[in-house]
Parts: C-alpha cells; structure tokens; sequence
C-alpha cells in the first residue's frame, strides 16, 4: 500500500501542436495540501483535467492510488470542483439543496437513496454554512454563495483526494479564511489530500504543506519557505506584477 | 358542461392527450436546459426522410421513421458533443437534410409528398383505442428510463464536466436521451402530429422555467401545465369548433404568458426598484 495519492510522471499533453504540459512530473502523498501556482494558461487548469482524466495525456503515466489512471474507477474517491463552476446556464431550475446532493451520485449503490447519504448532505451544508439557503435557486444567490453550494456539493461526495481549480476566487475574505481553515480541518481530522489551484500566492502559502510551480514545465516543487526563499516568484511572474499594481485611472 | 365526455372520441382525446401531456414535458425539460428545444421539429422533419425511404426499397414506414430518427438523433448528439456547434445547429444540419433527402427521395419513389405527410400527422382526436395501448407503453417506457436515471441527467444537464469527473458515463446518457427523444417524437407524430408534439416538448417547460424555484417543481409545474394547455384545449376546441392540436397549443401559449406575467409579479427582476 503507497502513501502516495497522484503519481505523475514525465506526463506530456497538447490540445493541438503544442504541447502545453512538458514532461511533468509531480507526486502528492496522502495527507499534504498542494498548492498548484503558475501565471494564466500555463497548464493548471489541463493537469487537473487530465489527472481526472478528462483528457488523455500523449505521454506519461498517472497513477491514483496506487492505481494506474485507465483502470480506476473508484471515482467517488476524488473531488472536483472545476474553475469558474458558477458559470452555468443562466436560470437553470436547481435549488441549492439538489445541487449539493449530486455530489452523492457516484457514491449511490444502485441508485438508492439511504439515510446516510442525507446526513452526508447535511453536514456539508452546515460546513460552509449555507443549511438556511438550501431552498433557494442557485440563480438568486451571489456569486459567493454559488462558490460555497459547488463546494457543498463535492464535500458531500466525502472524496479522500479533493482537487480544486481556483475555488475561492468569488468570495469574500472572511468566508476564504474561513474555508481555508474548513480545508485544514478536514485535512487534519480526516486526512484529506487537496490540490488546490489558486492565484493568491500571498494567501495559500499560509495554507499548504507544499507548492508547485507550473508553467508548462514544473518549475518548481518545495516547502513554501523555500518557494518565498528563491527568485522563483520574481521569475515566473516577472513584469506582471507590475502591471497589476497600475491603476488606469493612476 | 359534461356532454363532451359523450363522445367516444373525445374520451380517447383526453385518455391519449393525458399520456402525451405527462411525456412531453417530462423527456422535453432535459431537452430544453441542454438547449434542444428544437429537437421535436427536427426529428419530424428528418422522419418524414425515413418514411420516403421506406417507400423507395418498400420497407415499413413506422420502421422506417424510427430508425431514420434514431439515427439522426445519433447525428446531433454527436455533433453537439464535439463541442463546435450548439445543440440548435446541430438539429438545423440534420431537419434541412432530412427533408431535403425525404423529397427526393419521394420522387424517386414516385410518390406525392402528400401522401407521405399523411403517415405523420395524425390527430388527437382521431385516435383509436390501440393508438392509446401504443402510446401509454411507450409513455410507460420513456417515463420509466428518465426516472431511474434522473440523477445523472440531472448532473450532466447542470454541468456535464463535472458529472464527467465524478465517473458518470455521461457520453452513455446522452445518447440515451436523445434515443429517447427519438422514440417519444416518432410515435407521439403519428398519434398526435407533429405540431403538438413538438410543442408540448417546451412551452411548458418554458412556462414552468418562468416560476419554478428547483428542479423538482420545474418538473411538477411543466406537467401541470402541459395538463391544463391539453384539457383547455381541447373543451375549448371542442365549443369553438376549432382544430385540437393548434387550440391546445395555443392554450399552451396563453399558459406560458401567464406564466411570465406572474413571474413579473411574484419575483420583480433584481433591476426593477423594489416596492
Ligand atoms: N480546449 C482547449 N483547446 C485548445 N487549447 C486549450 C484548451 N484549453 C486550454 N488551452 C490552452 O492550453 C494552455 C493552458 O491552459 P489552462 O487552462 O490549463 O491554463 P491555466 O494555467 O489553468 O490558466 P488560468 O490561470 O488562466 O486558469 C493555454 O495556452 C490555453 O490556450
Ligand atoms: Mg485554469
């Protein structure tokens, strides 16, 4: 039995000509909190995609636990909450509680229904607090409710490897601190493993056991301290920063 | 007021207009939210193709129009699911072409055209007792499928990365739904026409889409809906002496509107200033 929970190695993949990833390798053990950084369209988004096997790699291997990717099927073991989740169709007709229950559809066992699978729905409502929303449309909440509702739902699903493509990118300070101390409960008293994918460097590096770098190539894989430590920031995000800190209107 | 149910014909009316009045909406609100609010055209168009072909190598044309349909609902799926076109462009492709086939293929044949549209244009008040045997197991059927897999359609129509991602076979689901479709449009034309078919597929959902507050009771409130536009319009079609099928779409129209009219009331838009 391996303690590690994704495996990847030397993984290289293009949508078309180019190759966005380049022989990537990386390896997250049961337990850490990884932090995934690395400028726009520098391959974030398409590693989870294609650990979740969304897209199929041109080389490389994957292993998810222990298993090699194409033969895994224990899916309800890995969440996923996917980047901009609160664009979908205008007015769909959902409320929040359906919303929050599709996370136990792959858990269900011919489709059946059981208590447990209330008390799990249950439970991750109250964790991100929105247990009073639950009869709500999902197109009357804010964009930070929505944020909390996809997040219900992929707790619900009480995955073991939870990946998260820029998961607080809508919601207010206070409700991210509080999320990001949610995660390391969740991470300390179930040993949940994360990815998490986020642009707020100065926010996640609190928060995770380790950081990856990516810009096509893995930059770089280490200790938080040691991503402060090094030029690193300064190199992948060079002029950038810069750009961000002008204000048109001076 | 109960005169109306004295008529054998009227009794299968509403027996046959209840059936399609539940289908309908149920198969049409997964069809809609995935914006193949089109569909039902589309596949009566492309079927009327299957019919002259059956003409032409002497094949049945129930049999004909079915796998002809089936077929083409295939086609726009898989067109859809490639991601380049949407759902609406995908069934244009298909309506125009199937027509387009069925015509001349209907000359090769040496048939008229007219003769043809026959085979699918029936009426809801000219149904016979078999129609509703046929049209009650395939409602039986079609209701049956949608509900074991409710969940997943209901997953994938919200976001179908996601339900990819959790293992959902969403690929299988689709084109169970669009098979579906395909059986629900063929028989429902043949039994009720074309026009009502493909109009009790959205206006309901599209009336129910303007108030329901889930999914559960867009479900329940389409249905209703559907229920009320057939029963209005059939009493009415039958006082005013009109056509069935365009009074209960019609009806159906009326509904939607008020629909609209109470969602403006009951739920003012967020731009509206507050009273
Ligand atoms: N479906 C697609 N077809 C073709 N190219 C794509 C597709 N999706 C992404 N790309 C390209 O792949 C590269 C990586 O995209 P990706 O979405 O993985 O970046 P990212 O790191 O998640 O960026 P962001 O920070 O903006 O979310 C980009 O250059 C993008 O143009
Ligand atoms: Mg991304």
């Amino acid at each position: 039995m391996s303690d590690s929970v994704v495996e990847i190695e030397n993984l290289w993949f293009s949508y078309g000509a180019e190759p966005v990833l380049e022989g990537v390798s990386l390896t997250v053990t049961r337990g850490e909190i990884l932090g995934l950084i690395g400028p726009n369209g520098s391959g974030k988004t398409t590693l989870l995609k294609v650990i979740l096997g969304l897209l199929t790699p041109q080389r490389g291997t994957i292993r998810l636990f222990g298993q090699e990717l194409r033969r895994f099927r224990e899916r309800a073991r890995v969440g996923y909450v996917r980047q901009r989740s609160w664009d979908f169709e205008r007015n769909f007709p959902a409320s929040v509680e359906e919303l929050v229950r599709l996370g136990r559809v792959p858990r269900l066992r011919w489709g059946l229904w059981s208590r447990a699978d209330t008390a799990a729905v249950e439970r991750a409502m109250r964790a991100v607090h929105i247990e009073e929303l639950r009869a709500r449309p999902i197109s009357e909440l804010s964009g930070g409710q929505q944020q909390r509702v996809f997040l219900a739902r992929v707790l619900s699903q009480e995955p073991e490897l939870l990946l998260l493509d820029e998961p607080t990118a809508a919601i207010d300070p206070a409700v991210e601190a509080e999320f990001y101390e949610l995660l390391a409960q969740l991470n300390r008293e179930q040993g949940l493993t994360i990815l998490l994918v986020s642009h707020d460097i100065e926010a996640i590096v609190k928060q995770v056991t380790k950081i990856a770098c990516l810009n096509r190539k893995l930059l770089f894989c280490g200790t938080p301290q040691e991503c402060l430590a090094s030029d690193l920031l300064e190199r992948v995000y060079a002029g950038r920063k810069l750009v961000q800190h002008q204000h048109p209107w001076g | 007021m109960f005169e109306i149910f004295e008529f054998e014909f009227m009794r299968l009316a509403f027996v046959g207009g209840t059936i399609i009045g539940v289908l309908a909406p149920t198969i049409g609100i997964f069809l809609v939210l995935r914006r193949y609010g089109l569909i039902g055209d589309g596949l009566g168009h492309i079927a009327f193709g299957g019919v002259a072909f059956g003409q032409l190598v002497r094949a049945d044309p129930t049999l004909m129009a079915l796998s002809y349909s089936a077929l083409a609902a295939l086609g726009i799926e898989r067109l859809r699911a490639k991601g380049r076109l949407g759902g609406d462009v995908a069934i244009a492709i298909f309506l125009s072409s199937g027509l387009a086939l069925g015509l001349v293929l209907a000359r090769l044949a040496r048939r008229s055209t007219d003769q043809l549209w026959g085979y699918l244009f029936g009426s809801v008040i000219a149904l016979q007792p078999s129609d509703i045997v046929q049209i009650a197991l395939i409602a039986f059927c079609v209701i049956g499928t949608l509900f074991v897999v409710r969940r997943e359609l209901f997953f994938i129509t919200f976001d179908e990365e996601t339900a990819r991602a959790s293992g959902i076979r969403v690929g299988f689901y689709n084109i169970l739904l669009v098979l579906l479709a395909a059986l629900t449009v063929v028989s429902a034309i043949q039994i009720v026409g074309l026009l009502l078919i493909s109009a009790l597929l959205v206006l309901p959902v599209a009336a129910s889409l303007q108030i329901a507050r889930s999914f559960r009771q867009a479900l329940f409130t389409a249905i209703g809906c559907s229920l009320v536009s057939v029963y209005g319009g059939l009493i009415g079609s039958y006082y005013l002496d009109t056509q069935p099928g365009p009074t209960i779409v019609l009806t159906a129209l009326l509904v939607f509107v008020l629909a609209s009219a109470v969602r403006l009331v009951w739920r003012p838009s967020p731009l509206a200033p507050l009273p």
